[in-house]
């Protein structure tokens, strides 16, 4: 028979884990709440990463030497 | 256009009074209209001799269409240009309109309400919802003669009382605190190691005393002792009201101790009882047990004083999510000055000295066994305060406390870490965001102290719901210095 509370004959322990399950009850909503948080704090980071990322293609677009390359691949392309 | 109303005892400000003036000038800037035509969203009830701040109005038509939730706000107070005080207020407080009525000095509600005195400020606050109350943690009118308490108001804040089932009797001018409560049955829990004070006794004989000096018809202490006992328990259980009860086996942890003794207790009432405290006065359970007439509050805590009688404990703010006791060494006349010897809603007390139902207590689960040695107590308040019930500190209940005369008080790195994965960042809403914190590392329980701001503070309107969000502690560093006990 394992040590599992579960399993006690004994009164005093089975109240004990009584109130050990309602405490853990107790806190589950402020569990949820930081879940919560922490989901909307990462959707934040992603949103500012894929602004950046935009923002860095839109950079590289604009370069010369990315413009003439393509330029080049376009005629490589054709032959 | 929005309109906002404006009242005071006898409807609309007289002309050439302070308020009409104030109300005037905002008239100028198009905004807000003293009107009494059919576009009504609010009325401000205050007194004619309140002056409006500049760009309030503004705000709080502004908070007015953002939080439709919340039919009635209020707001900080400033004392005259000249005396450049102001009173931050804290989230909405029910004791704090009982034991300071005065304080009401203006009311923010919704619709179109025809006079504004003391009286209607508190008709209104008794019978609206607790969870539509908003406070603005922002200074929004000017006072230059408080709010006087007549007859009519005095009946008004009467009512209010009774229908909390607490009946008040005055303190000093325009304070009170609540009619002590017989208490016919209470169960006092007192985990105790028998440690022996300065002359040798063991500590717990005085609180025993103390419990005995109530008087109370059916009283029953349980000392919750373990192989750590000092002494022989049935030395401390001559009285046929005290008992021993034996905790599990194994290491120590306050908050399972505790638990046995709720467990075993046979009354309604429980007062959870450190075993190095030390009557003062004999009604100090009476004056607690008064609160627990309301069916709003969860638990009561006293005030605690050192030995050398300054302040201990007098309830608990929380700052960056860290407890702290606030007015820590200050006199029994500096919290007087304060108002802080009065009965206020608070985040958490210590349960150095907690007074509660034992159905609310088992309800939540009792004491955390996760927070074995500190945050217990903090963890409890918090979990009555999401069941929807408040706590208070009353201080008129006085205690000496021989402060960890009993244990060694440090705060674990790892209990901290266990408190915060447990709430994250609870912000407190009876602590004015305003307040001056210095944040001094070595003197930390400063940032409690209530101090002056040094800064405007234009704050969003607040409620009592208590919110967990994710600290930074969770993200990294986890080593404070211990504060709170």
């Amino acid at each position: 028979m394992s040590d599992d509370p579960i399993n006690s004959d004994d009164p005093i322990v089975l109240r004990a884990e009584i109130l050990a399950l309602r405490d853990q009850l107790a806190v589950a909503g402020s569990g949820k709440e930081m879940l919560h948080d922490i989901v909307a704090e990462r959707d934040c980071h992603i949103a500012e990463l894929d602004a950046r990322a935009s923002a860095l293609a839109e950079e590289l677009a604009r370069n010369p030497i990315v413009r003439v390359g393509r330029a080049v691949m376009q005629r490589l392309g054709r032959r | 256009m929005a309109v906002l109303l404006i009242v005071s005892e006898f409807g609309p400000p007289p002309p050439g009074s302070p308020l009409a003036r104030s109300v005037r000038k905002i008239n100028a800037a198009d905004h807000v209209t003293v009107d009494t035509g059919s576009n009504v969203i609010a009325t401000l009830m205050t007194d004619s001799t309140t002056t409006v701040c500049a760009g309030a109005i503004e705000r709080l038509v502004h908070h007015l269409a953002t939080r439709p939730e919340l039919d009635v706000f209020y707001g900080d107070s400033s004392f005259g240009p000249s005396t450049d005080t102001t009173t931050l207020r804290p989230a909405w407080s029910p004791i704090r309109l009982l034991t300071m009525p005065t304080d009401l000095d203006h009311l923010v509600v919704r619709g179109r309400h025809t006079a504004g005195s003391l009286t209607d400020r508190i008709e209104v606050l008794t019978t609206v919802d607790a969870d539509r109350i908003g406070h603005i943690p922002d200074v929004l009118v000017e006072v230059s003669v408080l709010p006087e308490l007549d007859a009519a108001a005095r009946s008004a804040l009467e009512r209010a009382a009774m229908t909390r089932s607490v009946t008040l009797e005055p303190f000093r001018p325009d304070r009170f605190r609540l009619t002590p409560t017989t208490v016919d049955a209470i169960s006092v829990v007192i985990p105790t190691a028998a440690t022996a004070g300065a002359d040798g006794r063991p500590l717990v004989e005085d609180a025993i005393a103390a419990c005995l000096a109530t008087e109370i018809a059916k009283l029953e202490i349980l000392l919750v002792v373990g192989d750590e006992c000092r002494v022989d328990p049935t030395m401390l259980t001559a009285d046929s009201r005290v008992r021993a009860v034996r905790r599990s086996p194994g290491t120590w942890n306050f908050s399972a101790a505790v638990n046995r003794g709720i467990l075993a207790s046979s009354h309604p009432t429980v007062l959870v009882l450190n075993d190095d405290v030390e009557l003062i006065s004999a009604d100090w359970v009476a004056r607690m047990a008064s609160h627990l007439a309301d069916p709003s509050v969860g638990a009561v805590g006293a005030l605690l004083l050192y030995p050398d009688l300054t302040c201990q404990h007098v309830g608990m703010v929380t700052d960056d999510a860290f407890p702290l006791h606030p007015f820590v060494g200050r006199t029994v006349e500096q919290l007087e000055a304060l108002d802080a010897d009065l009965a206020h809603d608070r985040i958490a007390v210590t349960a150095a000295c907690l007074l509660a139902r034992r159905a609310d207590l088992l309800a939540v689960g009792g004491f955390s066994n996760e927070l074995p040695f500190g945050f217990n107590d903090v963890d409890l308040c918090f979990k009555l305060h999401r069941a929807g019930l408040r706590v208070v500190v009353e201080p008129s209940a006085r205690l000496v406390h021989h402060e960890s005369a009993s244990r060694t008080p440090v705060t674990r790195a790892w209990e901290w870490d266990r408190f915060i994965a447990r709430w994250g960042e609870v912000v407190d809403p009876w602590y004015h965001p305003g307040y001056h914190r210095p944040d001094d590392p070595d003197e930390r329980r400063h940032n409690a102290d209530h101090l002056p701001p040094t800064q405007p503070h234009h704050g969003l309107p607040r409620t009592t719901a208590i919110h967990s969000r994710i600290h930074h502690a969770r993200l990294g560093a986890t080593d404070r210095a211990d504060s709170a006990s």
